[in-house]
């Protein structure tokens, strides 16, 4: 056996995948050639290189996002880019932590139009969340699957908005409780930038919000309160709208939180929770309470399923810990 | 006629098509890890192996009746990973051209910061030089190397002889041997230390 034969059969060597023959035969020319000890040598070397990278964690988004295929339709959860936001929030915390003291001190001027406003034009610029695509991806599904999908999705509009929608999907006609209250959801001449069929937010209203209090809630309570929150801001959005705006309700949380209770480095974790949970929605209220006796958030999102001008029909509610990793109650409505 | 193999997941399959959903996320507990593990060390970055990873358990979750159990389960998924995984890096016509090492996905072995920041260079070695491989290759490399499964799991898994297991393997691995040269002496040192 020459050295070029040995060399092909060392991997298998190491790993004693070799027959007896083979084995006594590359054991035999290794005792005689050094190169070809320098070989086996590298290889083990290499190997104990490749072992040294270890097992990865699963992290913790994708873990949750598994766990929702047998809870909610097997779809796929819009995931963010967490090693560039880390990265990114490392350089960036001493500016926020200034941005934020300064934000503190002017925010009782501020005035609640011009944060809407603001949002809008967050919106339209280059900060959405990084991700590589908004809608599911199936694969490997046969035609009728998809004809069932599709099905589906159908159904689920027309139960969710009877009569609102046409073939093309797009709002025709009014729209949820606010529809009667001065919203024009047939604006079709509205500036580029605002929703097709759907007004901006009036000046007036308050959303997102965050609210510190000393409400200690349980179960029934919550399901109040999201109740509530849901009949004030049914109509309001669009998954379009929850697309191009979530960024800046997360950004407004955060700030708010962050003036009225102090605690900083909300928008990560906010950001983070979305996108364990739901995919297409918007964070729309934050309360620092308790519940069932413990300190807690109560973040409620509005979200939705369908196309670009299928509203946030749905609302759920979750209550996590103060560092906003842990989720001890979940409810929806 | 095949034989049903003793496989622990088995059970909790036929718990999940006799209705009970929760039994989904026993099969999510019991390998999202090597699963997720797979696909990022083929494709090299979290945001695509987030995303593959996902596509996989859902195509599980709709196409789980069709396990008939002639081999076990695990080689089963891990088919099933591996095709995802290549029809990503194929279809797509994507190569890798970055990658990214997340500290916080690091395995604490209890060494310095100064000797973690040299392991983390040498992880990214590693890495990198895995992907540099042809497909085939690498795949040999991470279902062995890293995941430990014998030649006959792999080639039940990959579906080729056990023979071109052997021969994909133990050219991956003189390439990376040679790859990795420059850098042996460093990863001795760091391991002696």
């Amino acid at each position: 056996m020459i050295c070029k034969d040995v060399v092909g059969l060392l991997s298998a060597y190491i790993d004693g995948e070799l027959s007896m023959e083979e084995r006594a035969q590359v054991s035999f020319h290794l005792s005689a050639c050094p190169n070809c000890q320098t070989q086996l040598a590298a290889i083990k070397n290499t190997i104990a290189m490749l072992q040294g990278l270890g097992e990865l964690e699963v992290p913790p988004d994708v873990s949750s996002a598994l766990r929702q295929i047998a809870i909610d339709r097997p779809v796929k959860i819009k995931l963010a880019k967490q090693r560039s936001l880390a990265s990114y929030l490392r350089y960036l915390i001493p500016i926020a932590a200034v941005a934020a003291i300064a934000l503190v001190s002017i925010w009782p001027q501020v005035n609640p139009s011009l944060t809407s406003k603001q949002n809008e034009v967050k919106s339209g610029g280059s900060r959405k969340p990084a991700a590589k695509s908004a809608l599911p991806k199936y694969k490997a599904l046969t035609q009728e699957e998809d004809i069932k999908e599709q099905a589906y999705d159908q159904t689920k509009e027309k139960a969710d908005y009877p009569g609102r929608l046409k073939a093309g999907g797009a709002a025709t006609e009014s729209y949820g409780a606010n529809a009667t209250s001065g919203y024009n959801l047939e604006d079709k001449n509205s500036d580029a930038g605002t929703l097709r069929g759907y007004a901006p937010m009036p000046a007036t209203e308050l959303w997102p919000r965050v609210e510190a209090t000393k409400n200690n809630y349980d179960s029934a309570a919550a399901s109040r309160l999201l109740s509530k929150t849901k009949n004030e801001t049914d109509g309001l959005y669009n998954i379009k709208y929850a697309k191009e705006n979530r960024y800046g309700f997360v950004e407004s949380l955060a700030d708010q939180a962050y003036a009225k209770t102090g605690q900083s480095k909300l928008k990560d974790e906010i950001g983070k929770l979305l996108n364990q949970v739901k995919g297409l929605s918007l964070p729309v209220y934050l309360e620092k309470a308790k519940f069932n006796g413990n300190d807690c958030w109560l973040l409620i999102v509005r979200w939705g399923t369908g196309n670009d001008e299928s509203g946030l029909n749905n609302a759920s509610l979750y209550a996590t810990d103060l560092s906003m990793r842990k989720i001890f109650y979940q409810t929806s409505n | 006629m095949a034989s049903i193999k003793p496989d622990p997941d088995w059970l909790i399959i036929k718990s999940f098509l006799a209705g009970n959903k929760n039994s989904f996320n026993e099969l999510v507990n019991r390998h999202e890890r090597s699963i997720y593990n797979l696909v990022y060390r083929m494709v090299g970055n979290s945001t695509d192996a987030a995303d593959l990873t996902q596509e996989i358990f859902i195509h599980l979750y709709r196409k789980i009746s069709s396990f008939r159990g002639e081999s076990t389960f695990s080689t089963w998924l891990y088919r099933l990973a591996v095709n995802y995984s290549k029809d990503w890096l194929q279809k797509e016509s994507r190569r890798v051209q970055t990658i990214e090492i997340n500290e916080t996905l690091l395995p604490d072995n209890g060494i310095g910061p100064s000797q973690l920041c040299e392991q983390r260079e040498i992880q990214t070695l590693v890495q990198l030089a895995i992907l540099e491989l042809p497909e085939d290759q690498r795949l040999m490399v991470i279902l062995h190397d890293l995941q430990g499964y014998d030649y006959k799991d792999i080639a039940g898994i990959v579906g080729v002889p056990v023979g071109t297991v052997k021969s994909r393997l133990a050219r991956a691995r003189l390439k990376l041997a040679d790859k990795l040269a420059p850098y042996r002496n460093d990863m001795e040192k760091l391991t002696s230390k």
